[in-house]
């Protein structure tokens, strides 16, 4: 009886000094340290979709343009779905990242890619550039921008800006809905981040097809 | 207000129904504050001073308000603009700007009580009366026109800023300053949608007529005869090129060749672009509790950032400081940061903070471009903290919470500079520059 416990006990204390080493391993080592850079280079390169069915050509020339503006910008750190479970249609720019604005007002990532429900898919050309150069919304709210960097992008030529937007229009549609910001439209003070939430997809896959 | 009512019914975007409208308002004023806290301040500031918040990331920026100085007018050089000029900038926006038209969002007593409010930040609205230049009969556009138009662009020196071909070419005044001090540019003559007053015949007739108050452009009223300026307008007008957005495939490559050819020649100006493009100076900029920068402080770092389960973390000061920015970085270096992650001594950035992954897939020229703009960079003495792992008993409760119950580790951000310059006084008189130390 002795001998069990004795070893129960030495088996539990083995089990927990490799928690604890696995555990301070990664306190002290982050795992994006030790991934090598050309891992992480190419999973950004790769995120966006090829263009090559792109027919018209001088269309596949604004897309592309499009495309190298997107990456360089990474509109993907806060446009892509996060957390573990990613919508079916997959998660590059489909929305999901969660701001929270110092008076309690919550703003979500929008989904950027042309699904026509939840997306950009019925949203007329000029309320996206409109976002992109002055950011107003839809609705003629006025974006912090301390959420939404509309204020950098008001620095693209006319030319670039409507390169995103031919992009955009040619992304992977993704079903993703996102919540209407949360709280009052009007305020005062919209701009100061209080905290973001980058961990957990704060949009729903809608269930109904 | 009745002035303002009444200039909508007859200049205005759209058919007011009676001018009882705005007066019916029950506080005008109140409802023209409240537009303005919640659709311009974020810009235009609170005192109307064109220090908003986002005013630093913008270039032009914002209208100072106070200054009286308006570019958009129908009235004759140094005035104010009318009720109706005010009225147009504010429902119909400024091309080539980030002033949206607010028509289709406010309602036509909304913009009238607005544009009431805006005038009062300037006293000269409450003494003087401006009135709209009488413009005489338009030249209709022809090869006649446009001929003499060139002639006349020539004479009356608009080479020197626009070039002789309006887009720069052989002009002389290069580093053009607007009356706020700021750095500015002749506007792209073949470039029509960056006109901010509209780039139809009339629209650049008035310019010539009127000047840009606070910009270099004068008022050519006077200098030539009134058929003349719409010859230079029509001639203007036919400088204008494709945009891009409308080239066909063959176009398009022509277009990206000379982009490219321009960006291989103009280093500095490539990466200024692409600089303000890329967001930098939204982080490594000390920023405020109202979410304004500081700017005195622009590029310099300092930005404090708290990952719950991955530690703090201050943005670099990007600054040609030998000892705290990148003064002592070689090229090398600096492309090594943006494209690899790794710092001088090794260590590494971190991607969900610095997202170097995406400034990876920058072009080598576009990449070469960044590395010259920055080495432009006033040095700014602002040295910066190693990053900070978190408490160890937070990072275990934060990685618990995670995988057992859903948590999502925040991230916050702090006003302040966690750099070791003191915050400026408005004036920013208080930043220690390199020399200042020597």
């Amino acid at each position: 009886m002795k001998r069990v416990l004795v070893a129960t006990a030495l088996v539990l204390v083995a089990g927990g000094v490799l928690v604890a080493a696995v555990v301070a391993r990664r306190y002290y080592a982050l795992a994006s340290d030790a991934t090598p850079p050309e891992v992480l280079v190419a999973l950004e390169r790769d995120a966006g979709p090829s263009l090559a069915d792109v027919r018209d050509p001088a269309e596949r020339a604004r897309a592309e343009r499009g495309k190298y503006l997107v990456a360089i910008t990474g509109c993907s750190g806060c446009h892509d779905t996060p957390g573990p479970r990613p919508p079916a249609g997959g998660t590059y720019l489909a929305g999901g990242g969660e701001f929270r604005v110092r008076d309690g007002t919550t703003v979500v990532t929008r989904n950027l890619t042309p699904d026509a429900a939840t997306g950009l898919g019925a949203v007329a050309d000029e309320d996206v550039l409109r976002v992109l150069r002055s950011g107003v919304a839809r609705d003629g709210r006025l974006m912090a921008y301390r959420a939404m960097p509309w204020a950098v992008y008001a620095s693209w030529t006319e030319e670039d800006r409507r390169a995103v937007l031919t992009y955009l229009r040619h992304l992977a549609p993704v079903a993703h809905r996102i919540p209407d910001p949360l709280a009052a439209a009007e305020i005062a003070d919209p701009l100061a981040i209080e905290e973001t939430h980058f961990s957990t997809d704060h949009g729903a896959t809608p269930t109904a097809p | 207000m009745a002035a303002l009512a009444i200039a909508l019914a007859v200049h205005g975007p759209t058919a007011v129904t009676s001018p009882r409208d705005a007066l019916a308002d029950a506080r005008p004023a109140r409802t023209g504050a409240a537009i303005y806290a919640a659709r311009c301040a974020q810009c235009h500031g609170g005192s109307g001073r064109g220090d908003g918040p986002a005013s630093a990331l913008l270039t032009p920026r914002p209208r100072d308000f106070t200054s009286g100085n308006y570019a958009i007018r129908t009235t004759a050089s140094g005035s104010l603009p009318t009720d109706a000029d005010l009225l147009r900038t504010v429902g119909e926006g400024l091309p080539g700007t980030a002033m949206p038209a607010w028509k289709p969002f406010l309602s036509d007593g909304e913009l009238v009580a607005v544009v009431a409010y805006v005038k009062r930040f300037a006293p000269r609205f409450a003494t003087e009366r401006p009135t709209a230049l009488a413009l005489g009969s338009a030249v209709p556009s022809s090869p006649a026109s446009i001929a003499s138009g060139r002639l006349a662009y020539a004479r009356l020196g608009c080479p020197a800023c626009h070039g002789d071909d309006g887009a720069g070419a052989a002009a002389v005044a290069t580093a053009l300053e607007n009356a706020a001090g700021r750095a500015t540019a002749a506007t792209n003559l073949t470039e029509p949608w960056t006109f901010r007053g509209g780039a139809a015949p009339r629209d650049v007739y008035l310019r010539l007529r009127t000047g840009m108050n606070g910009t270099p452009m004068p008022s050519f009223d006077g200098a030539a005869r009134d058929d003349e300026l719409w010859d230079v307008a029509n001639y203007v007008v036919s400088l204008a090129r494709k945009p891009a957005w409308e080239m066909n495939a063959a176009e398009l490559a022509a277009h990206d060749a000379r982009e490219k050819q321009r960006a291989a020649e103009h280093p500095v100006a490539r990466g200024r672009y692409l600089v303000a493009t890329l967001r930098c100076a939204f982080c490594h900029t000390p920023v405020r509790s109202d979410g304004s920068l500081v700017e005195p402080l622009l590029f310099a770092g300092g930005q404090r950032r708290r990952f719950e389960s991955l530690g703090e973390l201050v943005a670099g000061n990007l600054t040609a400081d030998r000892d705290t920015g990148l003064g002592a970085w070689s090229d090398a270096e600096i492309a090594a940061a943006l494209t690899r992650g790794t710092r001088p001594d090794g260590s590494r950035l971190r991607p969900y903070a610095m997202p170097w992954p995406s400034y990876a897939q920058l072009t080598p020229e576009d990449l070469r471009a960044v590395v010259a703009y920055l080495r432009t960079l006033p040095p700014i003495v602002n040295a910066i903290p190693p990053p900070r792992r978190p408490a160890f008993g937070v990072y275990l409760w934060s990685k618990l919470a995670t995988a057992l119950w859903r948590h999502d580790p925040p991230e916050y951000v702090y006003p302040g500079n966690a750099g070791s310059a003191p915050l400026p006084n408005d004036d920013g008189a208080h930043v220690p520059t390199a020399e200042a130390r020597r």
